[in-house]
């Protein structure tokens, strides 16, 4: 594989791909704490998706401003295709890796 | 769309995330994230809570993206910073490095922080007291628009650029100035009578438009108006904030009430601004007219004049316009206006005290000299802890630091151990200045403007700081230069000392500066000091202990007549001869060596002049008969007055001995006659000469005097001296309690002994002293620790060398004697170079200081012969210590 995935990339990631059209910063965020159980900040949530984007792994557009936001426009993210494809070759990774491996605490 | 409630994130907050993330796209849509997150959360838990929320949100993200924008650099290879650290990041980790290394060794911080904080207090006592007196901004609108406009006297000095103005002149200028509008100001003590005590006052007369001029609004009532600068017209006054307060309860109604001033009905029409009270302290303002008679003497210069500049034009316009209303002046009116030059200056650089300038230069030159020693003696410190890190450091820099990363940290410790100082030096400079403002007479004070606001504020606390960064460079960066230049390879090997002679060279360097800067302030301080010894405790031609002096000046129509004048007076001295506890009692208009003159241009009978400027000028005193004897100045012949010289009787004169070599030279003067120039006034014969009396300490020259009856010439203002045997001081109220006696109603004020008028005119020279002093002393102490410091380090150094040589038989007198040559001879060139400095610091003194300073060589030898014995003693106890080593020990190093 070609690039890989960091742990918070990961899940960054998933959660855009959940979120489907209305993935952007703030429920991107929102979705990670829920789902995960862990605590995201916000710098660095920025700065992962500048580089996921980087990696040509996302894609942005911006959406319409509104006057909650002080009139600025939502910045939202999609998955592109080869970000798809690193989920893809993430997930058989750790299946390979867990393959016949007992996660459950041995019986004594 | 709804409208918001409220009005979205913290203004500020926002401003900064904005600046913190950049002004693409993409940093846009994060600052509307987090509005819009700001949105909710002040919808669910109110606006307080969600703009604290806010910020803490905006400094975390705008700080996390602003480093993930930083440059990256190629990852150092060293211990000191982690692949793809940021250079900010690694800036403050060596600062926390710095900080933990120094709390390792606080014995050498502490030293290194106390020194460092008493050269920058004193820097910082100077610059606090420049700011103030020199370079403060003067509360004044547009101060730079305001000018002053000095005459400018055919003589030479500095005083005679700074003249005052007559009133003919000043009309003259005022109407053909076309660069400014000008106002004049003249002196005005005003005495306030009527319900309370009697009260003498600084006051000005002013031209109607002055409060305009200066730009200043009343904040009561009105200023004046233009038809009120003539005589019958003028008796408004406008009083100061603070006399309202002080005198008048802060009456409301006080405007448009008449009160007594002089003992004359003035009405009330206005009260200045708070704080204002330009000039001098001034209380009081009434309109300037002029009496018909005063536009004729043009020669009675008594008008300070300021003006504003209209519209562009600048200073020297308006020098250009008036100078040539001068010099047609000085056409039309040879006899007073020959030679005569106007000098105008922005108002600002006017109002500083000559004398201040000078001697804040001359201080902030030996506060330098004192900050450079203490970087010395710091940089000493540092290059021998230097010395004991090598190993750390050759290590560190062979595991791949780089050079530069090993120099920032060391430098790092520097400034850190620099600001400390400055933290430090805060509250001791701020001691120091308030041990100043104490030390100033109050009397004094009022003239130097700007004393009373001195403090230690921002801008003097900045330019500290800005020195303390200043001075890291002068003892951190070599040190830290040298420190890291060291070879693993000799550091590690057994015994390594670390040691090179450039070390040594830096080091002997360091004590030969030490020395002569510690020598230059040692002998300036010795020179003032001296300066102002001789100054106090000179022979100025009278004996000013045990006199007191109080002065009267008579006010109210009683007293308009020159007999009730003469009247008042001579009874008050007779009332003050049969008091207990009086010995002597005399009068004069002013006392010996005050701050006031009097002096009148004089014509010496069958002596004419061609041109003004050749006119004569002289100091006049009016005396009773016992006054050459109160005081005991010398009578060198002829006679003093007796009661006998009455206003019927023939007018009389005593004149000085420089009076009488000037202006009648190579002849005996008594028998001739002379008289104060005008045809009103009577010619006057010389029936004594007297002993030079010293009067003006800023010139050490004598200027011609005499001395005329008081009973031929009763003036209202008239200062009673009283003398007696022991201490004048309770003579202060026996004094005041004869002039109530004799009229309740007049104010008695100036009431210090002469030896209290000396000392404040004195002042500025005992100031010198007094700094200079503690500089001397300071530099000393730095120095003597300097040497010592060294010649330690030194001996230490070569304990192995030592020990080997009385292994070898030396003797111990000839290990000592090396020792000791060492240090002397470094003394030897330190006093050299700073007999150097101290005879051009002490020129630089003597041409500033009017003259009362003066280099003379005995000093310079007695400081030079005691640097040297400081030095002895700092090299010897060192040296001994060399002679108690064992010489097993020192060779199994």
């Amino acid at each position: 594989m070609d690039t890989y995935l960091g742990e918070f990339e990961h899940l960054v990631l998933l959660a855009v791909l959940r979120l489907g059209d209305e993935a952007y910063a703030v429920p991107i965020r929102g979705e990670i704490e829920e789902r995960a159980g862990r605590a995201v900040a916000r710098g660095a949530l920025y700065t992962t998706l500048d580089r996921l984007e980087q990696k040509a792994l996302l894609r942005s557009r911006l959406g319409e401003a509104l006057a909650e936001r002080g009139g600025r426009p939502r910045r939202y993210y999609t998955v592109t295709a080869r970000g798809r494809a690193a989920l893809r070759a993430a997930r058989e990774a750790i299946d390979r890796l867990s393959a016949g491996v007992a996660l459950e605490p041995e019986q004594a | 769309m709804q409208s918001m409630s409220g009005g979205g994130p913290p203004r500020l907050a926002e401003w900064l995330l904005r600046r913190l993330v950049g002004r693409s796209a993409a940093a846009d849509a994060i600052v509307g994230d987090l509005a819009e997150e700001h949105f909710e959360e002040a919808r669910a838990r109110g606006r307080a809570a969600a703009s604290r929320w806010y910020w803490r949100q905006a400094l975390g993200v705008g700080g996390r993206v602003l480093v993930s924008r930083a440059p990256r650099r190629r990852p150092a290879p060293s211990p000191f910073a982690l692949p793809g650290d940021p250079v900010m990041s690694g800036l403050w980790r060596d600062f926390r490095l710095a900080l933990r290394l120094l709390a390792h060794q606080p014995a050498f911080a502490a030293i290194v922080v106390v020194t460092l904080a008493v050269g920058l207090a004193a820097n910082a006592t100077v610059i606090a007291l420049i700011d103030g007196l020199v370079l403060r901004p003067f509360p004044l609108r547009d101060i730079d628009r305001l000018v002053q406009v000095y005459g400018a006297a055919p003589e030479s000095g500095p005083l005679a650029q700074r003249r005052e103005v007559s009133p003919a002149d000043f009309v003259d200028f005022q109407r053909e100035a076309r660069s400014a509008d000008l106002v004049a100001m003249s002196w005005w003590d005003a005495t306030f009578s009527g319900s309370r005590e009697p009260e003498r006052l600084q006051g000005f007369r002013v031209s109607p438009a002055f409060f305009e001029a200066l730009g200043v609004g009343v904040a009561a009532g009105r200023g004046f108006a233009a038809d009120e600068g003539q005589a019958g017209r003028d008796r408004v006054a406008v009083i100061s904030d603070r006399l309202w307060h002080r005198r008048f309860g802060g009456d409301p109604a006080i405007v448009g009430r008449t009160v007594s001033i002089d003992g004359e009905p003035f009405q009330i029409v206005g009260i200045a601004p708070a704080r204002f009270d330009y000039p001098y302290g001034s209380d009081v303002w009434a309109p300037l007219a002029f009496a018909a008679d005063a536009l004729d003497r043009r020669q009675n210069r008594y008008l300070s004049v300021i003006g504003r500049l209209r519209g562009e034009a600048t200073p020297a316009q308006l020098q250009a316009e008036l100078t040539a209303t001068s010099a047609r002046l000085a056409q039309q009116y040879p006899a007073s206006n020959r030679g005569w030059g106007v000098n105008t200056m922005p108002l600002a650089e006017s109002v500083v005290d000559l004398g201040a300038e000078a001697f804040l230069v001359v201080q902030q030159i030996a506060t330098l000299m004192i900050l450079l020693l203490a970087c010395a003696n710091v940089a000493n410190l540092l290059i021998v802890r230097g010395a004991d890190r090598s190993k750390e450091l050759a290590v560190r820099l062979a595991l791949g630091a780089s050079r530069w990363r090993v120099v920032r940290l060391l430098v790092l410790e520097s400034v850190t151990l620099a600001l400390a100082g400055a933290a430090g030096a805060i509250p001791l400079a701020w001691g120091a200045l308030q041990a100043c403002r104490a030390a100033m007479p109050p009397a004094v004070a009022r003239f130097v403007r700007g004393w009373n606001e001195l403090d230690i504020d921002g801008r003097v606390v900045g330019a500290l700081v800005l020195l303390a960064l200043v001075s890291t460079v002068f003892f951190g960066l070599l040190p830290a230069l040298r420190a890291t230049r060291v070879s693993l390879n000799e550091c590690l090997k057994a015994g390594g000392r670390g040691g090179d002679s450039g070390r040594h060279r830096l080091r002997h360097a360091m004590v030969v500066v030490e020395v002569a800067l510690a020598l230059t302030l040692l002998v300036a301080a010795g020179l003032s000091v001296r300066g102002a010894t001789r100054v106090l405790f000179r022979d100025d031609g009278y004996n000013p202990e045990g006199v007191m002096t109080l002065r009267v000046s008579l006010i109210g129509p009683a007293y308009e007549s020159p007999d009730a004048r003469r009247a008042f007076f001579e009874r008050l001295a007779d009332d003050a001869r049969g008091a207990i506890g009086i010995d002597g009692v005399a009068l004069v208009n002013v006392a010996p060596g005050s701050p006031r003159n009097a002096g009148t241009a004089v014509e010496i009978e069958g002596r004419p002049v061609e041109d003004a400027a050749q006119r004569r000028h002289a100091d006049i005193r009016r005396t009773t008969p016992d006054y050459l004897r109160t005081l005991q100045v010398r009578l060198v012949s002829g006679r003093d007055f007796s009661t006998a010289d009455r206003p019927d009787t023939l007018p009389v004169a005593i004149v000085s001995e420089t009076m009488a070599r000037r202006y009648w030279s190579g002849e005996d003067p008594i028998g001739r006659r002379f008289r104060v120039e005008g045809p009103d006034h009577p010619w006057r014969t010389v029936i004594g000469v007297a002993g030079d009396v010293h009067h003006n300490w800023f010139n050490p020259e004598m200027t011609p005097t005499f001395y005329v009856p008081f009973a031929q010439d009763p003036s209202p203002d008239m200062v009673l001296l009283l003398r007696t045997a022991g201490d004048p001081s309770p003579l202060a109220d026996a004094g005041r309690q004869l002039v109530w006696r004799r009229d309740a109603g007049q104010p008695v004020y100036e009431v210090r002994t002469l030896r209290q008028v000396r000392g404040e005119g004195a002042v500025g020279l005992q100031f010198m002293a007094g700094f200079m002093g503690v500089f001397g002393l300071v530099g000393l102490l730095l120095a003597g620790i300097g040497i010592y410091a060294v010649m330690a380090y030194a001996v230490r150094q070569r304990t192995q060398e030592i020990g080997l040589r009385m292994a070898l038989g030396a003797q111990p007198r000839a290990v000592l004697a090396a020792t000791l040559g060492r240090g002397l001879r470094l003394t030897a060139i330190g006093l050299g170079l700073g007999l150097a400095g101290a005879y051009a610091l002490g020129a630089l003194m003597e041409r500033t200081m009017f003259g009362t300073i003066e280099v003379d060589p005995l000093t310079f030898v007695v400081f030079t012969a005691i640097l040297f014995l400081a030095a002895v003693a700092a090299s010897i106890v060192p040296a001994r210590r060399a002679l108690r080593v064992d010489p097993m020990t020192a060779l199994r190093q």
